[in-house]
């Protein structure tokens, strides 16, 4: 994964998406790793600041905030390429002479994009005629935040896993989970406690 | 036997990587079951874990890392079992509880997923159910620097020093209903984050 990954907006000019994979913001500032795991940003005038990771975090607008600026500007909040797969079946795992457990698998990786609005994650296939699957988020059971993979199950559907291609799972992983958490309050369903491995409120 | 092989090779081959830095170690009870529940900072976490801790660790591991058959070999010989974390997984409870119940220690890391930015995530309710199921000893171990040598968001290894601190075995009762174990949640998660937190000097993250 890429820095912008974790910057999913610039802690700078607050601008979201603005950091490309080598860590330039279109502001002037580079972001670049530094000593361990701290990040450095080089301003355009040359002086350099260096700070931890949570640090830089904590100057990034919340996702709530985010959700708010995009519902003023119209539907869809967020729309990015993804490379889609889902999970077509599953196999069994035995180890040491007992049965672990089963795993799922995955097919074709597809190509398509993934947006989200103020009440469902859409998906579509790029190809001509492709499908198009929308989770209605009274229907979603589960979101997953993997390794490199942002993945949603369904009440009835088969988990899909996504792979963003030019944008940040981390906002994608957030902004979900923050419009789930605005969907539950405004339908009177409680708090969101936990996404998975089951989407559960505090009732 | 291959256990003991990868033991030997992870310290062997760490030098390369920095110095590992442990402390508490005695606190892993010498036989009988216990889970150990640690932070998630990188990929080497459960290297260094499995590699340090003297008795066999058998760790919860998410079940995509056993799609591919070699990484599933590996897996299985580092004595790692699947859990499929996007539903609600009978089989990874229950075979937890019988690898406890044959006196083994079995791994888990309790924030299901890497840190994006160092600090502690919310501990995952399903573990900390099976925890006051199980009523085995839980040691925590609190890992720190490995965020520094590998984070999330690079595909770079740098040199780094890693501390593994162990804590004291906690005591959490077997809980018998659902109702008891959904009544303790609460307590069990803020004893355990306090824990980590301590251990590990991980601030819990906002999110």
């Amino acid at each position: 994964m890429a820095l912008s990954d974790l910057l999913w907006a610039c802690p700078d000019c607050g601008e979201v998406g603005a950091i490309g994979p080598e860590g330039s913001c279109t502001c002037g500032v580079v972001f670049s790793r530094g000593r361990g795991g701290h990040i450095d940003a080089r301003y355009p005038d040359g002086a350099v600041v260096e700070r931890t990771a949570a640090e830089w975090m904590d100057r990034l607008p919340a996702p709530e905030e985010l959700l708010e600026r995009a519902a003023a500007e119209g539907e869809p909040f967020r729309r990015a390429h993804v490379l889609a797969q889902e999970v077509v079946g599953s196999a069994n795992v035995r180890g040491g002479g007992r049965f672990l457990n089963r795993i799922e698998r995955y097919g074709p990786a597809v190509k398509g994009s993934l947006s989200l609005t103020r009440d469902s994650a859409i998906y579509e296939t790029l190809d001509a005629g492709g499908t198009a699957r929308t989770w209605a988020f009274e229907d979603i059971t589960a979101v997953q935040g993997s390794s490199n993979t942002l993945q949603i199950k369904g009440r009835g559907q088969p988990l899909v896993s996504f792979r963003f291609l030019d944008d940040s799972i981390f906002l994608w992983e957030l902004l979900l989970h923050a419009a789930l958490r605005d969907f539950y309050r405004r339908t009177g369903r409680g708090e969101i406690v936990e996404f998975q491995p089951r989407v559960t409120t505090d009732r | 036997m291959i256990y003991r092989s990868a033991q030997i090779l992870a310290r062997t081959l760490w030098p390369l990587i920095g110095r590992v830095h442990v402390e508490g170690l005695h606190h892993i009870p010498r036989k009988g079951p216990f889970i150990l529940i640690a932070n998630h900072q990188s990929y080497l976490d459960p290297v260094i874990v499995q590699a340090v801790v003297p008795r066999p660790i058998h760790t919860m591991a998410k079940s995509t890392q056993f799609n591919s058959a070699t990484a599933g070999a590996v897996m299985k010989t580092l004595k790692s079992y699947p859990v499929r974390r996007f539903e609600i997984d009978p089989q990874a409870v229950r075979l937890s509880l019988r690898i406890l119940s044959e006196g083994h220690g079995v791994g888990i890391y309790i924030e299901g997923e890497r840190t994006w930015d160092g600090r502690l995530q919310t501990l995952r309710r399903g573990t900390l159910r099976l925890i006051l199921k199980a009523g085995a000893p839980v040691v925590p171990c609190g890992i720190s620097g490995a965020y520094h040598i590998w984070p999330r968001w690079h595909h770079r290894i740098k040199r780094g020093n890693l501390t593994l601190r162990f804590g004291e075995p906690m005591r959490f009762p077997a809980l018998h209903t659902r109702r008891e174990r959904d009544a303790a949640l609460p307590e069990t998660q803020r004893l355990i984050t306090s824990a980590l937190t301590s251990l590990s000097g991980a601030e819990p993250a906002p999110w």
